[in-house]
């Protein structure tokens, strides 16, 4: 075989997708997201001081409930079409439209969350916490996190996944957009700003990594084809229609998990995903919380990357239990959960939280 | 003379660079999280505009790679870089040899250390000379001429595993 001059040839070998799309409103986005900034010049380092000093208060909390959670719970599948996952997803867009949304200040959740690291000794943890979003751009939107729980993996849990986690954060983490605590370095209770734009990664609600404002979940259309146009929409360009199916899934399920959508748009949002070949039906299984529910869950399998989503929910009402990821490094072979997110409550309410620490 | 308005600098600025800073980030965390980091990025150049050097694209650079740093979790930030190097592929258009050669540098690339796809590309994709190239990463341009050549006989390796290690202390690093 010719020996390959990498060095040469590298250059030439640049991505198609390392190139931005054009986007005319983006500078002036940027010059109106750094003009609102607080009077820190260095947020980054400001945001860990203060995680540092001011938050770190109160002591953790680290009993809770008892629940063996199924970490081995990523079953197999193909890739073709599934009837039952059509008929429960089709019978959860009935449902869910339904009920109506309601109003109010802001949009709580209250439930439970796993940032996806494993332990050496097969205990796992996960906190409790709560979101409030506010409606009002102008008002500060919230995670409150109240405690960390410890329980034992399931007897038939596979081994922790060694190598690929840094090892400064091997410990029982949780996480909100691209902020996450750790129980080894952060305590609890914690009250963290989740809207302040001045503060890199703070970027909070997003969805599938962008971030979304109240105003315009909801804007969400009602007709399954127009908001799959708006989230294809949020979704980067050039992507494959497999990806792009892939993201989809993603982004209806942290949509429906416990973000603020008006009826109309979680029913079509239930539709869009029953139109999605790929989606397959888990039937009936529990939540990580130990909840009754019915499955459904998209898969992705390539040489060196593998990734699935579970959307968990209650069949009569087709309101969101908990939503579930697991990667591998060989395709599905290696499925591992990686994080989880359970909703207890949420709905919006004119109360405001109650924050610990703050006064 | 008159000093620029800072204003119009950081719009030169933002035209010189968004594309390699974005493209940086793409390399570095993926698309999912490019377009945040470069952002996050320009405005720190706009409440530092008074610090950023007439060479800017290394400090832009410096900055991006500490805004992946501080502000993203290493789970979210590994799986956006998963979805993102899965995707790589070889644009179309050229003679089946020179396609050939370049999808196994891509893919043989995407099998290296994240710190192993920096070092190259910062020369190979984002146009810096290697004294630039070393400012970003924080060493000497000697120390990174050496790590240079260690990352390249690793993707020299992993394009072709016949390829003899230069010894066995790279086999040892390289293995880590």
């Amino acid at each position: 075989m010719k020996k390959i001059d990498v060095m040469k040839v590298l250059p030439e070998a640049r991505p198609a997708s390392l190139r931005p799309a054009d986007d005319p409103d983006r500078l002036a986005r940027i010059v109106a997201a750094a003009t609102t900034a607080p009077s820190s010049r260095n947020g980054v380092r400001a945001r860990r001081r203060r995680l540092g000093l001011a938050w770190r208060v109160g002591i953790a909390a680290a009993a809770g409930v008892a629940v063996a959670v199924p970490l081995a719970l990523m079953g197999t599948g193909g890739p073709s079409a599934d009837p039952a996952a059509r008929s429960l997803l089709l019978a959860a867009a009935e449902q869910t439209g339904r009920t109506p949304t309601g109003t109010g200040r802001y949009w709580h959740t209250r439930g439970a969350n796993w940032g996806g690291l494993f332990s050496a000794g097969r205990t796992h943890g996960f906190c409790k916490d709560e979101t409030w979003v506010a409606r009002s751009p102008a008002d500060p939107s919230w995670w409150v996190v109240h405690s960390w729980s410890r329980v034992e993996a399931a007897p038939d849990a596979p081994p922790p996944e060694e190598g690929s986690f840094d090892s400064r954060q091997a410990h029982f983490t949780c996480a909100r957009g691209n902020r996450a605590l750790s129980e080894q370095t952060d305590t609890t209770p914690y009250a963290g700003r989740l809207n302040d734009f001045a503060e890199p990664g703070s970027s909070w609600p997003n969805v599938n990594g962008r971030p979304v404002t109240v105003a315009e979940l909801e804007r969400l259309p009602s007709d399954p084809e127009a908001l799959k146009e708006v989230l294809i929409g949020w979704q980067n360009a050039d992507l494959s229609d497999a990806k792009r199916d892939e993201i989809l899934f993603q982004q209806a399920a942290e949509l429906l998990l416990e973000l603020p959508v008006p009826a109309g748009a979680r029913s079509a949002l239930f539709t869009l995903l029953a139109d999605l070949p790929q989606v397959r039906s888990l039937g009936a299984v529990r939540d990580p919380l130990g909840r009754e529910g019915v499955g459904v869950a998209f898969r992705t399998c390539e040489t060196r990357y593998g990734t699935e989503t579970r959307i968990l929910f209650d069949k009569g009402t087709g309101r969101l239990l908990s939503v579930q990821n697991a990667a591998g490094k060989q395709g599905c072979g290696d499925l591992r959960p990686r994080s989880w997110t359970a909703v207890l409550e949420s709905g919006w309410t004119d109360e405001t939280p109650e924050l610990p620490g703050r006064s | 003379m008159t000093e620029p308005d800072p204003r119009d600098r950081f719009t030169a600025l933002y035209s010189a660079c968004y594309a390699s800073v974005y493209a940086y980030a793409v390399g570095r965390a993926g698309r999912q999280l490019a377009e945040e980091v470069a952002s996050e990025t320009f405005c720190v150049a706009w409440r530092r505009i008074d610090d950023v050097p007439d060479e800017a694209l290394p400090w832009l650079l410096g900055v991006a790679r500490n805004v992946l740093l501080e502000s993203y979790r290493a789970e979210a930030r590994r799986k956006s870089l998963e979805a993102e190097l899965s995707t790589w592929t070889v644009a179309e258009g050229d003679v089946a040899e020179s396609v050939t050669e370049r999808a196994a540098v891509l893919r043989a690339l995407a099998t290296l250390s994240d710190g192993d796809r920096e070092l190259l590309t910062l020369v190979a994709w984002h146009g810096l000379r290697p004294a630039q190239a070393a400012k970003v990463v924080g060493c000497s341009t000697a120390t990174y001429f050496v790590r240079l050549h260690r990352a390249r006989r690793r993707l020299e390796r992993a394009v072709d595993p016949g390829v003899p290690a230069a010894s066995v202390a790279l086999v040892k690093e390289a293995t880590q």
